[in-house]
């Protein structure tokens, strides 16, 4: 073998060498700026062991004034000792709460909703009954009978969703859930208004017609903003 | 001459070494996406996470995908509403498992498709599942667009509901990652 030949063997072992050592420092300069990816030969396999672990927050970051006070880190119902302080632990009985209060919270809606139709529909009836005073009466009868049922179920109801702890996340955004609750104040008022529209048409003397109409509409309106408020959750 | 040719050797050595280096390499962060679909008989939703880590493994020689692996926070996942997102985070338990992972045991390819085998991790609970993709070998950036679909009772997953129907039992996920070499 030429001297030559021997050089050349030695020189490309040599650069072998090098090569692979710029190399690997290479690897582990990109490793080092692509935030600390592990090393060539178990990246892959290590991923899942060295994971990130995400702190996730237990109470979601644009908690509601009320959820504060009743669910929050110092709220009420740790202060009375009602549930423990908060924890990871905690905090998933307090989501498995917060699902069965709105899971009942869905039915009570339905129910709420059938009764309010059914109280709209008597009322119609009272109104239409002008010649036999007997039926009107007890039209008049089941109409109230289930007015308090409707108040009953639908405050009941209410209550399920603004008493229950608060979720995981909340994020500043416009979804139906945010129509939903934009729909309440609209059949909250309603449900406040309508009764007391309906009691003043005893004491309206020569304004009844006028009176019964506005409690009449006020059903009306309060029923259908209730019927879409359940609708739009749905999309 | 002969100290040319033994250059040119040398030159040629070193570039075939470095060629046929495998390389880890982790994913461009904001060219890289997940999304799920979920199936309601109401209505049909989807949401996404930005938030995914993944690193793959690549013989830039004969451009082969040798391996991979990813993890997404479950917790960024974004569908529009917040209300459907922290259910979803409820039904699996993002509390003590915030994070999904897959790593890849074996990975197969074939023109533009990859076929990933591997560990998934989701729930806190681990099965065997192959992944199809699609690899896009582009000037200096691997592209690869991956779907799957997972049983959410083969999880351990309870079913979320609306108006007390459960959506389906499938999930499907697609994921998009690009790679810069």
């Amino acid at each position: 073998m030429k001297l030559c030949d021997r050089k050349s063997i030695v020189l490309l072992f040599l650069c072998f060498i090098m090569g692979k050592e710029l190399l690997l420092a290479q690897n582990s300069e990109r490793q080092t700026d692509s935030t600390a990816a592990p090393p060539v030969q178990s990246v892959v396999f290590q991923q899942d062991s060295a994971s990130r672990v995400s702190q996730t927050r237990l109470l979601p970051k644009n908690i509601s004034f009320g959820e504060q006070l009743m669910w929050g880190e110092n709220g009420m119902m740790r202060s009375i000792g009602i549930v423990p302080a908060l924890s990871p632990q905690e905090r998933k009985f307090e989501l498995s709460l917060r699902r069965t209060m709105l899971t009942t919270h869905q039915i009570g809606g339905f129910i709420s909703l059938g009764l309010m139709a059914s109280t709209v529909y008597f009322g119609q009836q009272v109104l239409n009954e002008n010649h036999d005073p007997a039926r009107r009466r007890s039209l008049l009868r089941t109409h109230k009978t289930l007015i308090a049922a409707t108040i009953v179920s639908y405050t009941a109801t209410g209550l399920l969703s603004v008493l229950s702890p608060p979720p995981l996340i909340r994020r500043d955004e416009n979804s139906t859930t945010t129509l939903h609750k934009t729909l309440a104040w609209v059949h909250v008022a309603g449900m406040i208004l309508t009764p007391i529209i309906g009691q003043a048409i005893k004491h309206s003397g020569t304004n009844y017609d006028k009176v019964a109409q506005f409690h009449q509409i006020a059903g009306y309106v309060t029923t259908a903003t209730f019927a879409t408020s359940l609708i739009v959750i749905t999309f | 001459m002969q100290k040319i040719s033994g250059i040119i050797v040398i030159i040629i050595g070193v570039l075939t070494i470095a060629q046929s280096q495998v390389k880890n390499i982790p994913c461009i962060q904001n060219e890289t996406s997940m999304t799920y679909f979920i199936v309601h008989p109401l209505h049909k939703m989807e949401s996404t996470s930005k938030d995914v880590s993944s690193i793959v493994r690549i013989d830039p020689s004969n451009k082969t995908v040798q391996a991979v692996s990813a993890s997404v926070d479950v917790t960024t996942f974004n569908s529009g509403n917040s209300n459907r997102d922290s259910h979803a985070m409820e039904v699996i338990d993002a509390i003590s498992f915030p994070e999904a992972s897959f790593t890849s045991s074996s990975v197969i390819s074939r023109g533009d498709s990859l076929f990933a085998s591997g560990k998934l991790t989701f729930h806190g609970i681990s099965r065997e599942i192959t992944i199809t993709a699609l690899q896009q070998w582009v000037e200096k950036k691997l592209i690869i667009h991956a779907a799957f679909t997972i049983s959410l009772t083969n999880f351990q997953i309870e079913r979320p509901s609306l108006l007390l129907v459960p959506v389906e039992d499938e999930l499907r996920f697609s994921l998009t990652t690009a790679y810069a070499l």
